[in-house]
């Protein structure tokens, strides 16, 4: 095999590893400052944090519960912006994926398990497919800017979703603005006696197992991968870079309305107006910090999830605003970005100790 | 028939200039920006600090013109931050703007919460009130859209004309454009790219600021989280949409703001549909508009590009090693 490039993967990894820690110690430290201005005891605030988080299984099934969308939308960003096309529109991905489901959900339609919950997942997944399919193809044939694009139909979507559960989507008879209950067939099952957690956590790891293999192993995630670094270079090279992006850009929104769906059919189990603000928004941070790798994603947005259910621990025992998480995350990004770009370049440091201990060998002879 | 009786009430063009302010400031500030070669995605944070800065500003003042100082300062810095992570790092300009609007988000919704307490008590600020024109007002349909509006509005105005000249007309707004499309050519000629750049992007967040300001301090003179709700990102659209001239860019917002005010009529119209179908129609226009009527546009040449100057130390470092190292080999 090649060794070579082994070490070379382990390098990075390392220095991916290390940045990341270093990043979210700087937005420890900076958030402890504003927690030492209010005069709490940052130490205090971040063991609730921890404890809340992950102290024992149910607050970790917990976690795991908040961080499931998360990370399945976030591998879907992950790999269109590794194609290099900016899907910022998880967010009506994800709505239109979990309306969908549900519709598929709350239906009689009589069927057993088996049929039923793949049938709803596989209706939601289209539906977030097809929504991110709308800026794909506008942007492959038409040149639109992609950002602004999904932005808007975020909006779009979103509202769309609010506008159907107040009214064909209502229960029968009800008075608040939400779906009937998905029926027993429809539901994800649950992994854990005590806690919410359930199987839409194993679809997030069996995703990334695949999204991984289709990138590193396979000749389109190559090619994917090619278009992302270099599309001038790719398209001259004959690769379908439109086919691509497109393509790559179906896979994410298929991923977003699977987060959608596995929300609703794991853990709401009904629709209600806005199920889940900022869920898409966040999972851009979460693919971010996982370096878009689907690895890197899976922890990257356990993480998030052991910080924001920890961060409600924190606020109800110590009165500071859980809001201060969207701080510690930006700083998070942002530290990412700029220790990404001021490489951690441990290649150089070996190179460097190689060197020195040649150039030892050589004063001594 | 009744609802398009709406498009000739006078009401309904007031609220569409005040609606339409916001957006015409913040995407005045996206043009400058973006004209310099920073795609800014960043609006709507700058936007967000504004609206709240201005509110804090104007209630431990009591004064609401100083309350749209504070929103202008805090747009700057956040805008300064993206210059330094965007023009100094040189990460990816998208992908560092939804970090500071999450960083604008974050500060702003802690500081309420750690000002207020967690119960959010409502305390209403100082606002703009509407400027005085005496008899003017009283003119039938102009009275009421033109001389019953706010300061920031008609400030918000003059500032096409002002913008449209510096951008066409001046020396500074030469640089800028240039900075945009051809930054290497600019760096050739003396002219610091990064000034140039950092200078738009106080501009812009200056802009900003008072646009979020505007959200916060003409009428309902509070706060709540993402008051902004996604207006920055409207902004940026405009500013594609007005092909990145500050002209064309007021004419695009102008657009969202009417559509804003229409749905506003429309629910007071009292349709027996859901409310979010009101919501939508913004949004629905800007994107109809710019497929149908705008077609795809391409931006300033070098925009999304951090420019590496030629003079800077890690190719200075490159050529001075090739060039002291004696080479051995011929």
């Amino acid at each position: 095999m090649n060794t070579q490039f082994d070490y070379k993967r382990i390098e990075t990894g390392l220095s991916y590893l290390i940045s990341s820690l270093l990043s979210i110690a700087v937005a420890l430290i900076i958030s402890s400052f504003i927690l030492l201005g209010q005069g709490k005891d940052p130490l205090q605030a971040f063991s609730l944090i921890f404890q809340g988080g992950i102290g024992d299984m149910a607050a970790f099934g917990a976690s795991l519960v908040r961080a499931c969308p998360l990370m399945l939308a976030a591998l879907g960003i992950a790999f269109a912006f590794k194609a290099g096309i900016y899907n910022i529109g998880a967010e009506g991905q994800i709505y239109l994926g979990a309306m969908f489901a549900t519709w598929v959900g709350i239906l009689p339609l009589g069927l057993p398990k088996i049929i039923h919950l793949p049938l709803a997942i596989l209706t939601g997944m289209a539906a977030g497919a097809s929504w991110a399919f709308i800026p794909a193809y506008l942007k492959v044939k038409k040149g639109f800017n992609e950002v602004i694009m999904t932005i808007l139909l975020n909006y779009i979507g979103v509202y769309f979703v609010n506008a159907s559960v107040h009214s064909y989507l209502q229960e029968p008879n009800g008075y608040y603005p939400q779906t009937s209950k998905v029926l027993e067939t429809a539901t994800l099952p649950k992994l854990m006696a005590n806690s919410e957690l359930h199987a839409g956590i194993l679809l997030g790891l069996i995703g990334a197992v695949i999204l991984y293999v289709i990138l590193q192993k396979t000749d389109f995630g190559y090619q994917l991968r090619c278009v992302g670094s270099n599309p001038e270079a790719s398209r001259t090279s004959g690769m379908n870079a439109k086919l691509t992006l497109i393509a790559a850009m179906l896979v994410s929104g298929a991923f977003a309305g699977l987060a959608g769906a596995s929300e609703v059919l794991g853990y709401q189990h009904l629709l209600l107006e806005n199920f889940s603000p900022n869920t898409g928004y966040d999972a851009i941070s979460v693919a971010l910090l996982g370096r878009l790798n689907p690895i890197g994603v899976v922890i990257a947005a356990i993480f998030i999830g052991v910080l924001r259910t920890g961060a409600n621990t924190m606020q109800i025992m110590m009165g500071v605003p859980v809001t201060i998480v969207y701080i510690i995350q930006a700083i998070i990004i942002l530290c990412v970005l700029a220790f990404t770009n001021w490489k951690l370049d441990l290649s150089r440091f070996f190179e460097r100790g190689a060197k020195d201990a040649n150039s030892k060998l050589a004063n001594r002879s | 028939m009744q609802i398009l009786s709406l498009l000739i009430e006078a009401d309904f063009w007031a609220a569409t200039l005040r609606l339409t302010t916001p957006l015409l400031l913040a995407a005045l500030g996206g043009v400058f920006s973006e004209r310099a070669g920073i795609n800014n995605m960043g609006l709507d944070g700058a936007m967000l600090m504004g609206a709240f800065f201005g509110y804090i500003g104007a209630l431990f003042t009591q004064n609401a013109f100083l309350g749209f100082v504070c929103a202008a300062i805090s747009g700057a810095l956040i805008m300064l931050l993206l210059g330094f992570m965007s023009i100094n790092v040189k990460v990816n300009q998208i992908v560092t703007a939804l970090g500071t609007n999450m960083l604008a988000l974050g500060v702003t919704s802690t500081a309420f919460r750690m000002i207020f307490g967690n119960d959010l008590a409502q305390l209403t600020s100082p606002g703009l009130v509407p400027v005085n024109f005496g008899s003017l007002s009283k003119i039938p349909f102009l009275g009421k859209v033109l001389f019953g509006q706010t300061p920031i509005v008609y400030l918000a105005i003059i500032l096409v004309p002002i913008s449209h000249y510096i951008m066409y007309n001046t020396h500074w707004g030469l640089k800028i454009r240039a900075t945009g499309e051809h930054p290497k050519a600019v760096d050739t000629v003396g002219i610091d790219v990064y000034k140039v750049r950092y200078v738009s992007l106080i501009i812009s967040g200056i802009l900003c600021g008072l646009g979020g300001a505007a959200v916060t301090l003409t009428g309902i003179n509070t706060f709540y989280d993402n008051i902004t709700a996604g207006r920055g990102f409207i902004a940026v659209a405009a500013v594609v949409f007005g092909k990145w001239s500050p002209v064309g860019a007021s004419l695009a917002t102008l657009l969202f703001g009417a559509g804003e005010a229409f749905q506003l009529r429309l629910q007071g119209l009292g349709f027996d549909i859901p409310y979010a179908y009101f919501y939508m129609l913004p949004y629905i226009v800007t994107m109809i508009s710019l497929i149908f009527f705008m077609g795809p546009s391409k931006g300033p040449a070098a925009t999304g590009q951090p420019y590496i100057k030629s003079g800077s130390k890690a190719k200075r470092k490159k050529v001075s090693r090739a060039g002291l190292k004696p080479e051995v080999k011929s």
